[in-house]
């Protein structure tokens, strides 16, 4: 990996020397760890480093792009002329592309030197401590520890100069016991801040062997308590669907209709919070990313843009430039749903009965503009009764819309956890709901 | 970099491994261009190339397999990259009783190159465009159409693989597709149709005369009408009932229900944290009824134009045709040098990486439904009560692959043999082996068609395949169908 000051210095020089107006440079490095394991054993474990060069250029107020990861001055060159004439040949543009000026720093405030560096026998130690506790002993054990070493560094010709040099700790931990698992996860930017104990006894405690209830129907109209695993897919999905600009433009997202009106309850309040999970400094324009409300109190208040949809709908851009590899647009990658004040046991002691969901499975869209999806639950649904939780249930297939299961809200938890959203990462409680639509069982 | 600079790579690589640390180790130095544009509304939303090199390593000490991928291709890249991935192998040992089988294919020569006309590459970006914008402004200018998308997605995949035991395989590999898809909106309704399929249209290992031969320009009207026409369609009703669907819907309803649960990876629980497992065991080979007696399905690398086509796999294992279900009995899986020995077979070749920078997992290659012996017009016309569906729109099923849900863009009832009314949000669910034994109608080859699913998601962290599937509409009993609006 080059160090970051050389790398900054190193995309200035390419754009000085080039002497092109109009054109942005955005280089990628990026070093990943990973270390999997299955059945109790690593099966898979790799080092990659990556480095991509993008040139953007815009010509008359239209956009070519190019990405090499060949870095001599020939291969660069080529690159700028491929991308500008490729933006040549494009039509005039209706809404004009500018670059950033706005952006200038170094942002490293999710840098740890010992994650980033991490060596494979390093993460295989972790793994082995892990394998090795007493409390997952009868499971199999499953999963991947994921680190990073990233930078990430934009200039270009309007003067924008950012790097963000960040690490990164993914973990993934699911327990098998015959027909039954149990997952937990977690991520962060500091290996040392990994909670592994807390992490296998979650997976240990989820894995009771208790006597399964086939339910003689689907069950219905249960409160639903929805750990941060399944909450964190609910809201990732409404972050993809609804808040993402170009969904706003194309007319697939509730909000073109419903910005500024009552959504949900108003105990929900949701955000895109840069300095959650793993902070984020800047877009892959350069420029700073913001806070941005997005539900306020159950009303909608907002959504995230880069630069060209923040210009066609008139506002200042949040900061949410994606990937030059991203077909998606400008889409939140650090949600936050707000907690409340209940703790998981006042949460489920005050279910007489009712349905305990830990994780989502391969959540689909089944109609955007209601915020309908469906997916089946997974490692994990339980009955609540009596304020406990008791029997297994099979995993139940559910469709639901968002905003209804976010509008019955009875509760949120106290203690936010990181989780895997759709475009990045979310902090979000634990959360229980009045309503939501299971549709079948697993039952074979 | 050149065709022979990529060899001369290789060659270099594979020279560097300290054969006495390592028992076994392939190379694959991997040049992928990458082309996509979107036009939206007729204007270029997306005009972006990316071409990316590197090479990926994967080394074999003692038992354990150890990789790494590196984009730094000069000497000092290569030699730290060989370095990692002989101690991302040790480390594999840190555990007690790690470590996989290992048969390594016989060595090979071959050259192969995606056969095609026109190379997508040198078509000039402004026939392209023009070709996007005319689908658009072809779908018409109706107020209640909010979204007119055309697209194309173009890749060149040059692979150059060589392994210690000699194996020197190199393979020139081009995918091209292009789609359209129209979104109608009004009253708080909305919809969509696309062609030739959805989430970007359909794809073959061809040159660019497979993207002109969609005549996407001459589908443009039927696709915005249809988008139009569902605004007042009601929504499905809900019951049980027959279903005959479309090959597109059936491509994803095998690349769901029989690719995904057929792979041996996740028949042994490597896939458990992620992508999940499958309810097949390895002691049902050769005798699970899957599948009613009409249903044959075979992996088919070998077949022409299929994204999963290719002359040998990533471990190099040459293509072959496996037989999967045979008249309804599991017969076969999908498996590499590593997993196959396992349950005493052979790799049946669907080792893939996505790109240089991954290990190669065991993926779909082309898993084709072999046509039956029906006329699409007799299927419907012998169906009394039941829904014609089409074109996926939503996709879902369990960790296991065993229950599933999917919904289509669009259904049409079908009442005494005929097609009726246009319906709504459709979804229809099932359970794997309960849903292909009510299969009782597979229509001929003339209704038998390839279908190119680009965006097959596994492993941690992700890798995406390109991956085939063809088919012809098939009639399936009592299934559950209703709609995706409630």
């Amino acid at each position: 990996m080059m160090e970051n000051t050389d790398t900054l210095n190193w995309l200035k020089s390419i754009r000085d020397s080039l002497r092109a107006s109009q054109c942005e440079f955005v280089f990628e490095q990026q070093r990943i760890g990973l270390t999997r394991f299955a059945s109790n054993r690593i099966h898979q474990v790799s080092e990659t480093e990556h480095r991509i060069l993008t040139v953007r250029k815009v010509v008359e107020g239209k956009l070519g792009t190019y990405s090499t990861t060949r870095f001599d001055q020939d291969s660069i060159s080529h690159a700028l002329r491929h991308a500008t004439s490729l933006a040549s040949l494009l039509p005039k543009a209706e809404t004009p592309v500018e670059l950033a000026e706005e952006g200038h720093g170094i942002f490293t405030k999710a840098l740890d030197w010992k994650t980033a560096h991490l060596q494979p026998f390093e993460r295989a130690h972790i793994v082995s401590s892990v394998l090795s506790r007493r409390s997952c002993s009868d499971d199999e054990l499953s999963g991947a520890l994921i680190t990073s070493h990233e930078i990430t560094s934009v200039v270009n010709t309007e003067g924008t100069e950012t790097l963000e040099e960040r690490s990164t700790v993914t973990f993934n931990l699911v327990a098998q016991r015959g027909k039954w698992s149990a997952r937990s996860y977690w991520a962060g930017w500091r290996i040392d801040d990994l909670p592994l104990d807390q992490l296998c006894k979650e997976v240990s405690l989820a894995n009771r062997e208790e006597e399964i209830v086939q339910p003689s129907e689907v069950p219905g109209d249960l409160p639903v308590l929805l750990d941060y695993l399944a909450v964190g897919q609910l809201v990732g999905f409404l972050g993809y669907i609804a808040f993402g600009a170009k969904a706003f433009l194309d007319g697939t997202s509730f909000l073109r209709q419903s910005l500024g009106q009552k959504v949900c309850s108003d105990q929900i309040s949701l955000y895109e919070d840069p300095e959650s999970v793993i902070p984020v400094g800047f877009d892959y324009e350069g420029v700073p990313r913001k806070h941005v409300t997005l539900i306020d109190n159950g009303i909608a208040r907002g959504l995230v843009t880069d630069k060209m949809t923040a210009k066609q709908l008139e506002l200042a851009t949040t900061g949410n430039a994606p990937s030059p590899e991203s077909v998606e647009g400008p889409q939140p990658e650090r949600l936050v749903l707000k907690p409340g004040d209940s703790t998981f046991p006042s949460m489920l002691s005050r279910i007489e009965k009712g349905i305990y969901v830990r994780d989502l499975h391969y959540v689909n869209v089944a109609e955007p503009l209601s915020t309908t999806i469906t997916g089946m639950t997974r490692h994990g649904t339980f009955l609540i009764r009596q304020g406990e939780l008791t029997n297994r249930l099979p995993d139940l297939r559910f469709q639901v819309r968002i905003l209804d299961v976010l509008d019955s809200v009875l509760a949120l938890g106290s203690s936010p956890r990181p989780a895997e959203g759709v475009t990045g990462f979310c902090l979000v409680p634990p959360l229980l709901c009045e309503r939501f639509q299971f549709t079948g069982a697993t039952s074979e | 970099m050149s065709y022979s600079g990529l060899k001369d790579l290789s060659e270099f690589v594979i020279s560097r491994i300290p054969t006495r640390d390592v028992n076994y180790a392939d190379v694959r130095v991997c040049h992928r261009t990458h082309e996509h544009i979107v036009v939206r509304n007729g204007i270029p939303q997306r005009v972006w190339t990316s071409e990316s090199c590197g090479v990926g390593i994967r080394v074999r000490v003692a038992d354990w397999w150890g990789f790494s991928g590196t984009s730094n291709l000069t000497s000092i890249g290569v030699e730290s990259a060989i370095r990692n991935a002989i101690a991302t192998a040790g480390s594999v040992g840190y555990i007690p009783g790690a470590g996989e089988p290992f048969v390594p294919p016989p060595p090979t020569t071959a050259e192969y190159a995606t056969p095609m006309v026109r190379d997508p590459f040198s078509v000039p970006l402004s026939e392209k465009l023009t070709l996007l914008e005319t689908a658009c402004a072809q779908m018409g200018k109706d107020p209640r159409l909010n979204l007119r998308e055309a697209s194309l997605e173009i890749w060149k995949d040059i692979i150059v693989f060589c392994s210690t035991t000699g194996s020197r395989i190199s393979q020139t590999i081009v995918h091209c597709g292009a789609g359209i898809v129209a979104w109608a909106s009004d009253k708080g309704i909305i919809q969509c149709r696309s062609y030739p399929a959805s989430f970007g249209g359909n794809y073959r290992a061809a040159g660019y005369e497979f993207i002109e031969a969609l005549d996407l320009p001459g589908n443009a009207p039927r696709v915005a009408a249809e988008a139009i026409e569902l605004l007042t369609a009601p929504p499905c009703p809900a019951r049980t009932t027959t279903v005959i669907l479309e090959s597109s819907q059936l491509a994803l309803q095998i690349h769901e229900s029989v690719g995904h649960p057929l792979e041996l990876d996740r028949i042994f629980g490597f896939e458990a944290s992620f992508a999940g497992t499958s309810f097949v065991t390895p002691d049902m080979l050769g005798r699970f009824v899957y599948a009613s007696p009409l249903v044959n399905i075979m992996a088919d690398a070998t077949v022409p134009g299929g994204l999963g086509t290719f002359s040998h796999d990533d471990e190099g294992v040459a293509a072959q045709c496996e037989p999967l279900i045979t008249e309804g009995v599991l017969t076969g899986v999908l498996s590499s040098c590593s997993t196959a020995p396992k349950v005493g077979r052979a790799s049946s070749g669907a080792m893939r990486a996505d790109g240089w920078q991954h290990f190669p997992l065991v993926r779909m290659t082309n898993i084709n439904l072999q046509p039956g012996q029906s006329e699409l017009d007799e299927l419907i016309a012998e169906t009394k009560d039941g829904i014609w569906l089409e074109t996926n729109r939503s996709w879902s099923i369990d960790d296991r692959r065993m229950r599933f849900q999917f919904g289509t863009e669009i259904g049409r009832e079908i009442h005494n043999g005929k097609l009726g009314r246009l319906v709504r949000n459709p979804i229809y669910r099932g359970i794997t082996p309960l849903f292909w034994k009510s299969c009782d109608g597979i229509c001929n080859s003339s209704q038998w068609k390839l279908w190119g699913v680009p965006n097959c998601g596994k492993g941690e962290p992700m890798q995406v395949a390109r991956v085939g599937h063809g088919c012809a509409p098939a009639r399936f009993r009592n299934v559950e169908v209703g709609s995706a609006s409630g």
